[in-house]
């Protein structure tokens, strides 16, 4: 089954990378899907650690 | 997909027009969508929390005093708060430039440089705004994975669930932000 999630995130072994992307290469759907996602993982891939820590914001002084 | 990001579209629609009209309860909503994000950016971007609480209070005030010019042709509320967060940090910094009693000491906090250094930190908490409107179960998977380094097989032992569950949500989860980010663009 292709698991355009693994290839995405490198989860798959080099036999397995392989042939996902022999199946991507006929299936266009696959590839649409894989790129698609892959802008939105490699911004996630670059996201510096204190985006994931967000501080607490102060209360909102206008409403009290 | 598309239904879950028309809904979020509608829900946004609604509240710029329930800003627009100066509810309390539509800022209040805001804050609790937004402030997290914006205020994340604002202390990165001023490099201290107090100077950040001051600019935080003072984004919102604007976003009350100015929603009705808010216009959703043009992005997401987020994109338009964070706007405001921009222009209020840049001015914020450049009051900081001390006064030249050594000019070559002085630096210019707001050239051209420094802006680019704000926009990347803005397109970073436009992705911090994003993860934190996705469904939780979906942002907890992305956090494991791109905050902790756990690969699906280790979410799927370390939550309990069912590999292809974590599978369809990290997917689903990305595919969420890729419509929101489309939107935004």
């Amino acid at each position: 089954m292709s698991d355009p999630t693994a290839y995405l995130l490198g989860e798959l072994g080099p036999a397995e990378t392989e042939a996902f992307e022999r199946a991507m290469a006929t299936d266009t759907t696959l590839r649409d899907e894989v790129e698609r996602l892959r802008p939105v993982v490699t911004r996630l891939e670059r996201l510096p650690a204190d985006v994931w820590e967000s501080p607490e914001p102060p209360r909102l002084a206008l409403v009290g | 997909m598309e239904r879950a990001v028309a809904s979020r579209d509608r829900a946004e629609r609604s509240l710029a027009k329930r800003l627009a009209r100066r509810e309390p309860d539509a800022l209040r909503e805001l804050y609790e969508l937004h402030g997290r994000a914006t205020f994340g950016f604002l202390v990165r971007a001023l490099g201290e929390r107090a100077a950040a609480e001051d600019v935080q209070q003072q984004v919102f005030l604007e976003a009350w005093q100015r929603g009705e010019r808010y216009d959703p042709e043009r992005g997401g509320l987020l994109t338009w708060l964070l706007q405001i967060a921009r222009s209020r940090a840049i001015d914020q910094l450049r009051r900081r430039v001390p006064e030249p009693r050594d000019p070559a000491s002085t630096v210019a906090l707001a050239d051209r440089a420094d802006e680019s250094t704000v926009d990347e930190l803005l397109e970073h908490w436009r992705m911090a705004g994003e993860l934190a409107l996705l469904p939780t179960e979906e942002s907890e998977l992305l956090r494991r994975r791109f905050y902790f380094g756990q690969s699906q097989t280790e979410i799927a032992a370390a939550t309990g669930l069912p590999l292809g569950t974590v599978k369809s949500r990290m997917v689903s989860g990305l595919r969420r932000l890729r419509e929101a980010l489309e939107v935004e663009a």
